[in-house]
């Protein structure tokens, strides 16, 4: 068996998606047309934190909807998906979590390790659920 | 995939200095994706990748409405748009007509050339770079000054360590291991580095890392420090005079480093601010020698420019004496003596920055080993020159100059870590001959102003300056109107192109060949795709048009042809490598291993600084005479007395997912910018006038008006006005906000302190060596963010 899997830690992330677009020219999406986005988690729209200045809190959070394919074809041929693949700030890990050697089943080790929360959107949500959070 | 290719191309915006090489895959003829950059041989990461890299591909500037495919002739009214498509032939010849009119009737100066680098792919590295000083040299064409932006960082360097290009090349793998990384001026984190240096921050705030970031816009770098000092803008020179002052009274300096690397021991007479010389003491003396005092013999000693003062001299740092009747005290004392006002509290009222924070990062910065200082472009006010070398007083008072890993002190960016030379020697001098360089270096836009603008031409050969420098109307007006031709080559109609007579067209970098070195490896760029239309490359361009005006000879290699003239380097770094670095093999290989040391490179390792002293100029007898030898505070724009009447500041800047000017056309980058222009306002501001969340606004100011929609937002500080600098004229209703900026370098906001510094770059350009354009860099100030307007309502949503 295996398990696909990518964890996304939420303290590299950046904001900057280069993983939704990676996805959009790999599959060559519409312009209106995400898989995958990302949502500032802050004062509502795009790169808007919340609070009063300068007392202001801002995070990302990539989300991978339902359409994303997580990229099998790419991943069977031994490569990493589009997102994963080309995060400048390295926040992304992709791997079989059945296989302990894989690298998501050691980044996950690793972030526990480190004491970061790891957790999944919730179904209701409908996104991917082989996507896993750390923070 | 069916007729799958992989190529390396450089990524089509370089404003970052990231300088990304990204891994093109194409199939049919056509790009697919453009990705991050590994070595395939090693699986070492070379080149990370941004959102512009990524889109790239998807929009390689060929099937895009704005992508230049076919030469253009004017056919309208300059600057209307209007065009005809011509031959090649047709272009060149009445091109090559024109510019022999124009030698033959008013010289061959009166022809100007803009090789402005700045979002060129490649940048200095490129084959276009280069080719273009050939035709400057062998033509005898005038250089257009080189004073659009960055120039505080430059200017601060230059009047410290005697150039800016030899110590901004920082590798961002140093930062992985600092536990201490203070930003000032900069944006890096998924910002204007959004690339390697991201990553390698990313790195090193998992590693533990205090990330500190000082600035007044909550952006994507402040989000992601574990503290953002917010400070009033353009008072940064407090803080930063302050946090000296601190390193003065705690007794944080590193006397040692200062002693012998910098000029803090010069005597300096206090009559008139100079270095005592010799010659001051002694008849018979050099003049050229400088003079310290040496406590055991209690007597001045000499020191020559660029000489050592002996490990076991015991310099005194804070001598005060009259020597030959003339007082004199040292540099140190000086710089003791003027930041001594500087307290923690006595720049709090000023900058806005409690006493105790500036207490806390300077001695955080100061006290922990292998700590950062990063500075870079962004303190775009008037008074930013002087700003950046206060700031750059805290890591030389307190000796982390080139220290540990880190280094201490990060300036700019990537601009190509490793200084290798190809030989380039013939792509810039007729014949690879010195001797031979006509071309001419106007110095400022005020001398060229002075002498009645005897300018007939202008080559447009990089950059977009009638968008992106300020302010438009300094070129719509006054520079344009007064040319006879005007040629721009561009891979897309941009509005400097718009103005243009004649628009030929550029291969974009997925279409051309070009050399990339990234970290220790030399890369082979090759066209992932044949160009598109009938766009030329730089060698081709040069040899239709060099022909057309009799200096043919110099430029009859093809782009392939010119890159293995820059093989042929003495460089150790190429010249070394084994098996050898041939054509043959690169063209096999794509990624050749250099030979050069593991280790990073350090920009800092020789302490022979390239000033007239040798030292770190961190007093400067070039700017006494304007009382800028120590780093003063001296008012911006935005804080004069105009405030009353345009109380909000205009803060032109970038956005994240565009590159100056550059992809503001792609529809999935605009879909993430908002779709349109937008002015941020900070709820204050909009609540005193009335506006709330998506209204239509006018912003205006003497220099002109646009409208646009209204966003509000905190992550701004009150009374700052924000807009994006990307989107082109045609984007905005009414004037772009470039015309609302104040010019840069024109003789009307010319100061005493740029004369100095004019003065300064005169007596130390040794042209035609190009790394002296540097000193073109610094002749003007910064106004990207120094200018005032108002903002009214005009509806509701």
């Amino acid at each position: 068996m295996t398990q696909k899997a990518i964890l996304i830690d939420l303290n590299r992330c950046t904001g900057c998606w280069t993983c939704s677009l990676a996805c959009k020219v790999g599959y060559k999406l519409d312009s209106d047309e995400w898989w995958q986005h990302v949502r500032t988690i802050g004062g509502g729209g795009i790169d808007e934190p919340s609070g009063k200045y300068p007392d202001l809190w801002m995070k990302w959070m990539p989300i991978h909807t339902q359409d994303c394919i997580l990229c099998d074809e790419r991943t069977e041929e031994g490569l990493e998906p589009f997102c994963t693949y080309n995060c400048p700030s390295k926040a992304m890990t992709f791997g079989d979590l059945d296989d302990p050697n894989s690298p998501v089943s050691i980044r996950m080790e690793e972030v526990r390790e480190m004491g970061y929360r790891i957790f999944k959107l919730p179904a209701w949500e409908r996104t991917r659920s082989e996507i896993f959070y750390a923070e | 995939m069916p007729n799958d290719k992989v190529t390396y191309n450089y990524c089509m915006g370089t404003g970052c200095h990231e300088l990304c090489v990204l891994t093109t895959r194409s199939a049919n003829g056509k790009v697919v994706t453009c990705e991050q950059t590994v070595d395939p041989a090693s699986g070492e990461f070379i080149t990370g990748i941004c959102q512009k890299g990524i889109v790239y591909a998807r929009y390689p500037y060929l099937e895009h409405p704005k992508r230049l495919k076919y030469p253009l002739k004017r056919v309208g009214e300059r600057g209307e748009g209007k065009f005809e498509r011509i031959s090649w032939d047709q272009a060149m010849d009445e091109i090559g007509e024109k510019l022999n009119k124009i030698r033959d009737e008013h010289g061959s100066e009166a022809v100007l050339v803009n090789n402005f680098a700045s979002s060129f792919p490649g940048a200095f590295t490129s084959l276009h770079m280069p080719l273009t000083w050939l035709f400057v040299h062998a033509f005898g064409a005038s250089l257009f000054p080189w004073t659009p932006v960055d120039i505080s960082i430059a200017w601060a360097s230059i009047i410290n360590h005697g150039s800016f290009f030899g110590y901004a090349n920082y590798n961002s793998k140093r930062m992985t291991k600092s536990p201490y990384i203070l930003i000032w001026g900069a944006s890096p984190l998924g910002w204007t580095m959004a690339s390697n240096t991201t990553r390698d921050i990313m790195e090193a705030k998992e590693n533990g890392a205090k990330i500190v970031t000082i600035g007044v816009v909550f952006d994507s770098t402040a989000a992601l420090s574990d503290k953002f000092v917010t400070i009033n803008p353009a008072t940064d020179t407090y803080l930063a005079l302050s946090m000296a002052n601190i390193i003065f009274r705690d007794e944080l300096l590193d006397q040692d480093f200062l002693a012998h690397h910098t000029v803090a021991p010069f005597l300096v007479r206090n009559d008139n601010g100079q270095f005592l010389r010799e010659s001051d003491v002694d008849s018979e003396g050099d003049p050229n020698n400088y003079l310290i005092w040496n406590t055991d013999q209690a007597a001045p000693q000499s020191v020559a420019p660029h000489g050592q003062i002996p490990e076991d001299s015991a310099p005194d740092l804070y001598a005060e004496q009259v020597i030959n009747g003339i007082p004199c005290s040292t540099a140190l004392v000086k710089i003791r003596d003027e930041v001594a006002e500087w307290t923690p509290e006595a720049q709090e009222s000023l900058t806005g920055v409690p006493a105790e924070v500036v207490e806390e990062i300077t001695h955080e910065y100061v006290e922990t080993e292998n700590s950062v200082l990063q500075i870079s472009a962004g303190l775009r006010y008037k008074n930013g020159g002087p700003a950046v070398r206060a700031a750059m007083m805290v890591p030389v008072l307190a000796g982390k100059i080139g220290k540990g890993e880190s280094l201490g002190l990060a300036l700019g960016g990537q601009m190509g870590e490793h200084p290798v030379t190809f030989n380039d020697l013939p792509l810039i001098f007729p014949g690879g001959d010195p001797t031979k360089a006509r071309g001419k270096f106007p110095l400022t836009l005020g001398e060229m102003f002075e002498a009645g603008f005897p300018y007939k031409a202008l080559l447009n050969m990089m950059g977009n300056p009638v968008q992106t420098w300020p302010n438009r109307q300094l070129w719509t007006e006054k520079i344009l109107p007064q040319l006879d031709l005007i040629v721009a080559y561009e891979v897309r109609l941009s509005d400097t192109a718009l103005w243009a007579d004649y628009v030929l067209p550029d291969t974009c970098t997925l279409e051309r060949y070009e050399f990339a070195i990234m970290g220790d490896r030399l890369i082979l760029c090759e066209p992932a795709i044949e160009p598109v239309g009938d766009v030329k490359d730089s060698a081709d361009f040069y040899r239709e048009l060099s022909k057309r005006v009799g200096i043919g000879e110099y430029f009859e290699k093809s782009a392939e042809e010119w890159l293995q003239v820059r093989l042929q380097s003495p460089d150790p770094a190429i010249a070394g490598v084994q098996p050898p670095l041939t054509w043959e093999r690169l063209k096999e290989e794509k990624m050749v291993k250099l030979n050069l040391p593991d280790e990073l490179v350090n920009s800092w390792a020789n302490k022979d600084f390239l000033t007239d002293s040798g030292k770190i100029e961190i007093y400067s007898e070039h700017l006494a005479e304007v009382d800028q030898a120590v780093p003063k505070y001296f008012e911006p724009y935005i804080l004069g007395p105009d405030r009353t009447k345009y109380p909000l500041q205009l803060y032109v800047g970038r956005h994240r997912v565009f590159m100056q000017s550059q992809f503001s056309e792609f529809d999935d980058l605009r879909q993430i910018a908002g779709g349109e222009p937008i002015t941020w306002l900070h709820p204050s501001d909009a609540a005193q006038r009335g506006i709330r969340d998506g209204d239509r606004v006018e912003v205006f100011n003497d220099g002109g008006r646009f409208r646009c929609k209204a966003q509000l937002s905190e992550k701004m500080q009150p009374s700052i006005t924000r807009v994006s600098m990307a989107y082109a004229a045609s984007d905005w209703d009414g004037d772009p906000p470039q015309a609302l900026m104040t010019p840069l370098g024109v003789p009307e906001v010319e100061d005493s302190l740029n004369k100095a510094t004019h003065k300064y770059c005169r007596s130390h350009m040794v042209v035609p060596e190009t790394l002296d354009m540097e000193l073109h860099i610094v002749v003007a100030w910064e106004t990207m963010w120094d200018n005032l307007c108002e903002v009214r309502k005009l509806e509701e949503v």
